[in-house]
């Protein structure tokens, strides 16, 4: 099949997540409904309400010219390089780029920002990444001086829609014609300032995870990097590298509601399905699976339950939606980003991962979910919702290179 | 790049309200500043910066709901309420009230520190008076994103939406791709973009970790000699973006939009600054179809630092040789951070529109070692069609913004 003109496709993927480490491991972990979400241990939790999130586990870390990074940094930096080694270019990234022709470009929430809790703790003791905690381009920046890349550079600060926000921008950069290639993502670490504010707001669920469920109690905080390399369609093929899909649509329209509250009807939602379905040249009825924000709040669930409706219609009797933050918890700023690559797997697998922990699905949720276990479909058009405080919204649409009808 | 028109701007700075208050005086706007601790933490006094002045909150906002709002939320509606009056665009008296039909106007900022110092207020808060008696309005508000988010739960603005960083360049960023949305096939009817950074206790506290001399400089001197580093200062500016096919009654072009550069160097060098100013604006000057030689002045953004303003010289002397006056208002209005390219763009709307360049604040003798620019030393008349911004970052980002006269 011939390159299309503006043809944006997904080469290489990566992941650091609570339920594995590396695409594949991730990917059979969500498949086969594994929870990553157990006691903490980064911080003491005794003086809290919920104890549990989903932590990355016995992470080394990774440094910088002998400085030690942030744990974001170092997820970021971890999930880039397992997503240039798939994508064929690490080694070999200058012969197949000008490296100025490739940039990068993360998403996150609080992103680094977590490490000058430490030193606000103790009153003192700014050493390690707390002295660079308030610069949020770090991430972006490591990343790039890790592979010597000097295309556009930026990151995308929209809240917990940031993942995919990264995703959809860069996206636009090589349709832009200001780059040929990017490396995109997400990377977030637990936060205790965050946690403090949910278990405060009570909308940390103590044991599990339930999105659509009728007796769903809220989100757990997460932590982990997702990371996507874009590429320019015809030079990807030029090179003949393997292709996940396409990027092929993106909507970031907010709420411009409430800064907690998503706006009850979905509006912003909505509005940033139908133009993530608009760019991408696609009908609603098109949608072989909706990948949900689903963060398992009474509020969030019910306002994207309620857009998934309105914009499909009758459909959404028929298009399968899960929410993979039953299994891993909400990563926040990551959480798109590593929601992108669970898509892309599901085309390439022709595998829908389950939404685990529905046990009575919300009668006002009139949505399909895909409950508790995986589901078998050959999957050419996907969407992938994230949305964030402040009525930030970015939606997605992954097509299949080759597709079935 | 498609077209963009700017048909309103608000500008918070050191200066004043307004951006004529920029292409006033020469002087430098440094005053010490205390800043209230978080809890248990000393105080911090005699940071010299180059600070707002108090808002006009009473007169330009609406009673009810803006309480609530961030500092930055706060500045930032200031000079958002003033770009879409200047604009002729309906600000609603009550919120929320859609500002335009679809797609809608959006909004796109820059930042670097929003709502850094709310994060630690609210964990040290935690700490201090445990989880359970911490004031539940800071949450919302201890994200990058609150400033944007205020400004389209305020206003209304239904358009896309964004917050973006990419150091002292994130407004550059910002303008870049608001211009963008609105010149290429109406993606927003209008964007309210540019970029908000405010100082605070966090941000020096966290500034003075990395930087030590941060706010113990009293004077900066950009492009001067004896420069030994910038003066914090702190922004807020907005403006309406447009495409230029678009013909609102009421509306009136400011500036145009001609050109938008952005780069990167990962190279932790000074020639790997340069080479990312330099193609920064080479973009802008694609984007716009024009030549160096067309560019009639150059707003830098040298605050007094010692290696950025060697950077800048030396790609604004590789571009343009010692052609087009360059000038620099950060020695009085302060290095403003993400807020940066906002605040040089709003200077250069007022110089074409006053057809007058401001002096380089600060600059005694300038500096031999530097290529061989032509600096501005006092305000003056110039005839001016095309003048530049340029941003250099200290991370390795850069911006240039290319604005022209209306036609």
């Amino acid at each position: 099949m011939a390159a299309q003109p503006h043809e944006i496709v997904v080469t290489g993927v990566g992941v650091v997540s609570p339920v594995g480490v590396g695409a594949e491991a991730f990917w059979n972990a969500v498949v086969s409904g594994t929870a990553g979400t157990h006691e903490l241990t980064l911080f003491d939790t005794s003086g809290y309400h919920t104890h549990r999130a989903g932590e990355v586990k016995g992470w080394e870390g990774e440094t910088d010219r002998g400085e030690s990074l942030s744990r974001s940094e170092s997820f970021a930096l971890a999930a880039t390089g397992m997503a240039l080694h798939d994508a064929g270019l690490l080694p070999g990234l200058e012969s197949a780029h000008d490296p100025k022709r490739v940039g990068v470009c993360f998403g996150m929430a609080a992103g680094n920002r977590p490490a000058i809790e430490r030193p606000l703790r103790s009153r003192g003791g700014w050493s390690g990444p707390a002295r660079t905690a308030h610069d949020p381009t770090r991430i972006s920046r490591l990343v790039a001086r890790a592979h010597g890349l000097d295309g556009p550079n930026l990151m995308m600060l929209t809240a917990c829609a940031a993942g995919n926000s990264a995703v959809g921008h860069g996206m636009e950069l090589i349709r832009a014609g200001r780059a040929d290639a990017m490396v995109v993502g997400g990377a977030e670490e637990l936060s205790e300032t965050l946690f403090m504010m949910f278990n405060r707001f009570r909308a940390l669920a103590p044991e599990r995870v339930q999105p659509f469920d009728r007796d769903r109690r809220g989100l757990m905080l997460a932590e982990g990097a997702g990371v996507l390399v874009l590429e320019s369609g015809h030079l990807a093929k030029a090179r003949r590298a393997g292709v996940y899909g396409r990027v092929a649509g993106y909507g970031n329209l907010p709420d411009a509601h409430d800064m907690t509250a998503p706006h009850p009807g979905g509006h912003g939602i909505a509005r940033s399905m139908r133009a993530a379905l608009a760019m991408a040249g696609v009908e609603p009825a098109d949608l072989d699976y909706i990948c949900a924000h689903g963060t398992g709040t009474p509020t969030n669930d019910a306002a994207e339950a309620v857009a998934i409706r309105e914009v499909l219609g009758p459909a959404a009797d028929d298009v399968p939606v899960s929410s993979i933050k039953s299994m891993l918890g909400h990563s926040l700023g990551a959480a798109g980003a590593i929601e992108s690559v669970a898509c892309l797997l599901a085309m390439r697998d022709g595998m829908i991962p389950p939404n685990m922990h529905l046990d009575n699905q919300d009668p006002r949720c009139e949505i399909r979910v895909a409950a508790n276990r995986p589901l078998a479909r050959r999957m050419d058009v996907v969407l992938n919702n994230s949305f964030g405080f402040g009525g930030n919204n970015s939606c997605v649409v992954f097509t299949a290179r080759e597709p079935s009808r | 790049m498609g077209r963009a028109v700017i048909t309103g701007l608000g500008a918070l700075t050191a200066a004043g309200i307004g951006r004529a208050r920029l292409l006033e005086g020469d002087e430098p706007a440094a005053r010490p500043r205390s800043f209230a601790p978080c809890p248990g933490f000393e105080p911090v006094d005699g940071v010299y910066a180059a600070s707002l002045p108090t808002l006009p909150v009473e007169t330009l906002l609406p009673a009810r709901g803006t309480r609530a709002l961030s500092d930055e939320g706060r500045a930032g509606l200031c000079a958002a309420v003033l770009a879409c009056r200047e604009a002729g665009l309906p600000v609603p008296t009550e919120r929320p009230r859609p500002l335009a039909g679809e797609p809608g106007t959006g909004v796109a900022l820059g930042t670097t520190r929003a709502s850094l110092d709310e994060y630690a207020r609210l964990f040290t808060e935690g700490v201090a008076l445990g989880p359970e008696l911490v004031p539940p309005a800071r949450g919302p508000r201890a994200g990058y994103n609150t400033p944007a988010s205020e400004l389209s739960i305020m206003l209304g603005a239904t358009g896309p939406h964004l917050t973006v960083c990419s150091g002292a360049a994130s407004a550059g960023e910002a303008i870049a791709t608001a211009a963008h949305l609105v010149g290429q096939g109406g993606r927003a009817t209008a964007m309210l973009a540019g970029g908000i950074d405010l100082l605070s206790y966090t941000a020096v506290l966290a500034e003075r970790m990395l930087h030590p001399e941060f706010g113990t400089i009293p004077e900066a001197r950009p492009f001067d000699r004896d420069r030994t580093g910038g003066l914090p200062g702190e922004a807020a500016v907005i403006m309406v973006l447009e495409g230029s096919a678009s013909s609102r009654p009421g509306a009136a072009c400011l500036a145009e939009v001609a050109g938008a550069g952005t780069a990167f160097t990962s190279a932790d060098n000074d020639a790997g600054s340069v080479d990312a100013a330099c193609r920064a604006i080479a973009e802008a000057l694609l984007g716009a179809g024009a030549d160096a030689a067309e560019v009639d002045a150059v707003i830098a953004s040298a605050s007094g630092s010692p290696g950025r303003d060697r950077t800048e010289a030396e790609a604004l002397y590789a571009m343009f040789g010692d052609r087009p006056p360059v000038c620099s208002v950060n020695g009085r209005v302060g290095d403003c951070a993400g807020a940066g390219t906002a605040v040089q763009v709003a200077l250069a709307v007022a110089a074409l529109e006053a057809q007058r360049l401001p002096a380089t604040g600060g600059l005694r003798v300038a500096d031999p070692a530097l290529p061989d620019i032509r600096l501005t030393r006092a305000e003056a008349a110039r005839p001016l069609r095309l003048v530049l911004t340029l941003t250099v970052a200290g991370g390795g980002h850069a911006a240039a913004i290319l604005l022209s006269r209306p036609r």
